[in-house]
């Protein structure tokens, strides 16, 4: 939900309204739990622990300057982001302590709209994000992106582009602009077991998983749940059909 | 029965909604970055339960 071309913001508000509407006992699809899950990187990461998922280790925090505090603990490379994130903003990838102590005296490094975040380990991957979107209790569709090196912030689902630092950035992508690089792929049965794990305990009925692989175990390593992704912009061009009208056939 | 389709994403938003409407469905649409309601109102007319 929050973006950078967006006001995160409204993440609380929409987090509000949806605990209002469980409050006056409205049916909500995808409610206030699945919002909160999905508008959280610690809930994620304590959903994945809680059904044994691998995932980045990740230390919250509040001050900038507990970032040293978490890298001790997490090492270089390390990343640094929001915890409301969103489309990948605000992600930035320190190499050296001496870069990420350049940011933190200069004040270009921001925890988001609600000053919380993430301190969490690189994981070398296989180049490419993986994404697994669930509707009921069913595969919806499956799509696999390759990374864009040397740029960070991307998202697939609405060819957002992100302003970032290049220095630092690694995966900037718009789908929309690079249609190529998004293919749909066969998920396994394990891995569609997870994602369904991970959607069902998030208490949504409609939402995606993003995984990559760990190139040292050859595993899907989980990083983040979106009860808002599926309906891939220009479907038509970059899957081969519309997910909007998939919803509405199946 | 009533439905209420919460949105906020400026692209992902119309091609649903659009969609929704191409199919003759009739859908409350709620803007969250445009909405205000009464916070006090424990009733709304987009309630499914018991539809």
């Amino acid at each position: 939900m929050p973006s950078s071309t967006r006001d995160a913001s409204v993440a609380f508000h929409t987090q509000h309204f949806l605990n209002w509407l469980t409050f006056t006992n409205v049916k909500v699809i995808n409610g206030a739990k699945a919002h909160a899950i999905g508008t959280s990187k610690v809930l994620q990461n304590a959903l994945f622990a809680k059904l044994g998922l691998d995932f980045p280790k990740a230390i919250a925090l509040y001050k900038i300057e507990d970032v040293e505090v978490a890298v001790d603990k997490i090492g270089f490379p390390v990343i640094v982001k929001p915890n409301v994130g969103g489309s990948g903003s605000d992600i930035v990838k320190y190499k050296t302590q001496a870069s990420l102590n350049k940011d933190i005296a200069q004040g270009n490094l921001t925890l988001g709209v609600d000053s919380t975040g993430l301190a969490q380990e690189f994981i070398e991957s296989d180049g490419y994000v993986y994404r697994v979107e669930i509707l009921g209790d069913e595969l919806f569709y499956s799509i696999r992106q390759k990374m864009i090196a040397s740029q960070f912030n991307y998202c697939a689902a609405d060819g957002c582009s992100v302003d970032i630092d290049e220095d630092e950035s690694e995966f900037e992508f718009c789908a929309e602009d690079d249609s190529s690089t998004i293919k749909l792929f066969d998920v396994s049965n394990d891995i569609l077991q997870d994602v369904k794990n991970i959607v069902k305990s998030a208490e949504a009925e409609v939402g995606g998983v993003e995984f990559f692989i760990n190139i040292k175990t050859g595993a899907p390593c989980y990083y983040d749940f979106n009860p808002y992704s599926n309906f891939v912009s220009n479907g038509n061009a970059l899957l081969g059909f519309s997910a909007e009208q998939r919803l509405l056939t199946i | 029965m009533n439905i209420a389709f919460l949105y906020e994403h400026p692209t992902w938003s119309n091609q649903l909604i659009q969609c929704f409407r191409d199919n003759g469905l009739n859908i409350t649409l709620i803007n969250i970055a445009e909405h205000t309601y009464d916070s006090g109102q424990l009733k709304v007319d987009y309630d499914l339960v018991n539809q």
